[in-house]
């Protein structure tokens, strides 16, 4: 995977110490946000945890500078990206955040799309398919979390562009995609 | 005829005079109409000029200068108009445009991860001056400030205390950032007046605050209109980290 | 494609549509399941080799009879998800899959109780010939062992290393009470 070009910001501590002063911490946030979306959306990668071992989401720490980011920062950085509306919370205790670089809309689009693209018009597929399936593999869809894929399949719905239904009570959660 | 014409004016009838100020009206009006196709022709020839010429004065800051300097003896701002016929023939009005913004935009400091990219067009002191005295229309204190021997672009509209710029001054011979005590030992100041610099230019957003892991060691203060590409290599060098 | 009688008629989900999911559905249970049995000979397979190495043939075969249930499980399945793959979009092959499925599941339930009663479901000769089997490939294993040709046909216990702790203790737990994840090999 091509490397990631890091910001100046990244590279210069302050960045990772939460400004005490409202107008400077309100830039420095600011920053950080459009980095964690771009960070996200070039390593593809759909949530963000509270939790996470710096390893699992190298992004908060930059070694080479010795810093990172407090918990109470990135608690607030996550914020941010949800009062944006360019993230969703995924569980109540608010520490595992669904990051929407790409908006559900968008989503929306791109799993139709995928379905034209493998003539699945006027076609059902389970939702099983949709997160696993052989087709999905390799394509824009690959990786997208559950909560994700339903929240872009009750966009299509709204827009009259796919069903989601139930067969009986032992059937995985179909989708029928039209034209 | 003319001779007479005046003559006949004071003294002649009314007919006469209408037919004379008619006439005045008239030629009023030729000399107006010969004065506009002079322009016009002036304004031609400059066209083709900046159309000849045109990759020089894009690629050459100094040719561009020169440009600029007979535009304004003929009176012609190319400037003046984002659309029109120059920024057809130059492109101008966006150059300036966007280098104003992109100056602006490295005041906020940090946006100063974006780069004008080696690609683009050759840049002189003199352009950035000129886009920043069409962004002064626009008012919120953006301007040019001297400080210690560097000029600086100023996007807020601020007053610096005599302490506040010998920090800032401090900052710069510093490589970028310093303690307090680094600052206290240096200018002869008293802790208490360290702290309250530090707190002006912390309020005034020039200079953030930076906790090192080791919590033994005092927090650090950045400047980064200084430079933060700088900045951060000096600590790092410093530092001996990777 | 425009609708212009408007409505909803192209949006409607008809029978084949909910027919189509439940065999989508069947078919993702079944492999689910394939992969669970796969897993369980496997695991099966490792515990009558190490029974078969310290000499507990009774408990051996015991250990094979349960693998071969496993695998006739597996051939069913696999004719099942043949079925399914291959149906046509018909109501009838539909209900028939149905009707199949439930009789697997019936099978399902006859297998499981099967385990604490009689053996009449397994071939016997066969689990008795594949516990052969796996004497002669230890045997086989010993041979390339030791240094000399053994005089006797038999192993004898003592030559052979002991498995780890944790393989005669899971050998020796039933089967419910077995932890889920397969033994090191």
């Amino acid at each position: 995977m091509a490397d990631f070009p890091m910001p100046v910001f990244y590279s210069y501590p302050p960045y990772f110490t939460l400004q005490p002063v409202k107008e400077t911490q309100r830039k420095q946030r600011e920053s950080w946000k459009d980095l964690i979306l771009s960070y996200c959306c070039h390593h593809r990668i759909f949530i963000v945890s509270l939790d996470a071992a710096a390893d699992e989401f190298p992004l908060f720490e930059n070694k080479a500078i010795q810093r990172k980011l407090s918990l109470e920062a990135r608690s607030l950085l996550l914020e941010d990206l949800a009062a944006s509306g360019r993230g969703r919370w995924l569980g109540p205790d608010r520490r595992r955040l669904l990051v929407l670089w790409r908006g559900v809309g968008e989503w929306a689009d791109v799993i139709h799309a995928w379905a034209r693209g493998n003539g699945l018009e006027d076609s059902v597929v389970s939702l099983e398919e949709l997160l696993g399936g052989e087709d999905v593999r390799g394509s824009e869809l690959a990786g997208m979390p559950r909560e994700l894929l339903s929240a872009a399949l009750r966009t299509l719905e709204e827009r009259g562009k796919a069903r989601v239904f139930r067969g009986d009570a032992n059937d995985d959660t179909g989708v029928k995609f039209f034209a | 005829m003319l001779i007479g014409a005046r003559h006949l004016i004071s003294n002649g009838s009314p007919h006469l005079q209408e037919s004379f100020k008619a006439l005045g009206d008239h030629v009023n009006q030729t000399k107006l109409e010969l004065m506009r196709s002079q322009m016009a022709v002036f304004k031609e020839s400059l066209e083709q000029f900046a159309l000849k010429y045109r990759s020089d004065i894009r690629r050459d800051p100094a040719f561009r200068e020169s440009f600029h300097a007979m535009c304004v003896t003929i009176g012609v701002d190319p400037l003046a108009s984002n659309k029109g016929i120059w920024n057809r023939l130059l492109g101008f009005g966006d150059f300036y445009y966007e280098l104003g913004v992109q100056c602006v935009e490295t005041c906020l400091v940090l946006r100063s991860s974006r780069r004008r990219g080696s690609a683009a067009e050759a840049v002189s002191a003199d352009d950035v001056l000129k886009s920043l005295e069409k962004l002064s229309v626009l008012g919120g204190g953006l301007g040019v400030v001297t400080v210690g021997g560097s000029r600086y672009v100023r996007s807020q509209p601020m007053e610096l205390s005599r302490d506040a710029a010998d920090a800032l001054d401090f900052a710069q011979r510093s490589g970028g950032f310093f303690s307090a005590p680094d600052l206290s030992a240096s200018l002869g100041w008293a802790p208490a007046r360290t702290e309250f610099t530090l707190q002006q230019l912390l309020r005034d957003g020039l200079t953030w605050l930076d906790l090192p892991p080791d919590a033994g060691a005092p927090c650090l203060y950045w400047v980064p209109a200084v430079g933060m590409e700088q900045a951060a290599a000096a600590y790092a060098a410093a530092h001996r980290l990777a | 494609m425009g609708n212009i009688f408007g409505g909803d008629k192209k949006r409607e989900i008809t029978d084949v549509d909910r027919a189509i999911l439940s065999l989508k559905t069947q078919r993702r249970k079944l492999d689910d399941q394939r992969k669970r049995t796969d897993t369980l000979i496997e695991r099966e397979a490792v515990v009558a080799r190490t029974l078969v190495a310290q000499g507990k043939r009774d408990r051996a075969l015991l250990a094979l009879r349960k693998k071969r249930l496993h695998g006739q499980q597996l051939e069913f399945l696999d004719k099942l998800v043949l079925n399914v793959e291959e149906t046509d979009v018909s109501l009838e092959d539909v209900e028939q899959l149905m009707s199949d499925t439930a009789e697997a599941k019936e099978y399902e339930t006859r297998v499981q109780s099967m385990f604490g009663e009689s053996w009449t479901g397994v071939d016997e000769e066969a689990a008795h010939a594949e516990l052969a089997e796996m004497e002669a490939q230890l045997l086989d294993e010993e041979v390339l062992d030791l240094p000399s040709v053994p005089q006797t046909k038999v192993a004898d216990a003592a030559a052979v290393p002991g498995p780890p702790a944790q393989v005669e203790a899971l050998a020796a737990t039933p089967r419910e009470d077995r932890p889920e994840e397969p033994l090191p090999a």
